[in-house]
């Protein structure tokens, strides 16, 4: 059960009439990447004893391409902590570089 | 917007105000727009808006629990352990002007500040006016916000209820100090 189960996912088993919650852990050793350069010291390097290279997308999402690379790009910023990911995104169109961000 | 990290289901959108503007000049930044969002504690802290104040948002839910007073043209945010760092520049919104002027090899001077907060009660422990600043530059260790100006890192305790300075570092060109 706890092989399928994110860090930090919850689980409900049915005994009997009872339901019990588990709460899989978080690794100590997992870090978070909290400010844009990953703390509030500004050395962009992780604390993180199990990343690794990456073998597969565990997902996407849109936009698939960027407004610019000249001007601002669509992706403000992205920071991840609690198991979310947050980030400042332009989805204006990509059209051309003139039309207002939104 | 705010996605679930493991499977990537959105959990909520915030739209934004006035951004930067589609006219910028070409390759000039600004850098200070990755600076304005920080999530730790269960909390995320953005601007949203280019001039506006600092938002605490809920991390679940996106919904606004406090908008931090006087924080207005913020460009730097960093947050640690309930205390939230601003770095206030008056001048953000004058980049025509200033870019102009660079242009012309003149260096027309940010008025600056640098405010602690905190943020459960939403109180401004201390402001600190401080010289011109070479951005984005301001960091936090050890209890101490660092700042560099153009002719000197200073630093101020982050620890303290007043905004004491702390060790002077450089009086004069600081772009290369040794690591002591």
């Amino acid at each position: 059960m706890m092989r399928v189960l994110v860090p930090q996912g919850v689980a409900y088993i049915r005994d009997g009439t009872a339901w019990e919650k588990v709460v899989k852990p978080r690794p100590e050793t997992m870090d978070e990447w909290t400010h844009y350069l990953h703390a509030p010291d500004n050395n962009p390097v992780a604390n993180d004893g199990l990343v690794g290279p990456p073998d597969s997308i565990q997902w996407m999402a849109t936009p698939k391409f960027s407004r610019a690379h000249e001007q601002q790009a669509s992706f403000s910023v992205a920071v991840t902590s609690g198991g979310r990911i947050f980030y400042i995104l332009d989805d204006a169109p990509r059209v051309d570089i003139r039309i207002p961000a939104e | 917007m705010a996605r679930d990290a493991f499977n990537g289901v959105t959990l909520w959108k915030r739209p934004l105000g006035e951004w930067v503007d589609q006219y910028r000049r070409f390759r000039a930044g600004p850098a200070s727009l990755p600076f304005r969002l920080v999530a730790a504690d269960g909390k995320v802290f953005v601007t949203l808006d280019f001039t506006g104040p600092v938002h605490v948002l809920d991390a679940a839910n996106g919904e606004t629990l406090r908008v931090i007073e006087g924080s207005e043209k913020a460009k730097q945010l960093l947050y640690q352990k309930g205390i939230l760092t601003i770095l206030i520049d008056e001048d953000v919104d004058r980049h025509d002007e200033i870019d102009a002027a660079r242009r012309r090899g003149e260096f027309l001077p940010h008025r600056c500040r640098i405010m602690k907060v905190h943020v459960e009660s939403g109180e401004t422990i201390w402001k600190k006016e401080v010289d011109e600043l070479v951005f984005p530059c301001m960091a936090l260790k050890n209890g101490r916000v660092f700042a560099q100006t153009p002719s000197r890192v200073c630093s101020l305790s982050i620890t303290s209820r007043a905004a004491r300075d702390g060790a002077r570092i450089s009086k004069r060109s600081s772009r290369f100090l040794p690591a002591s």
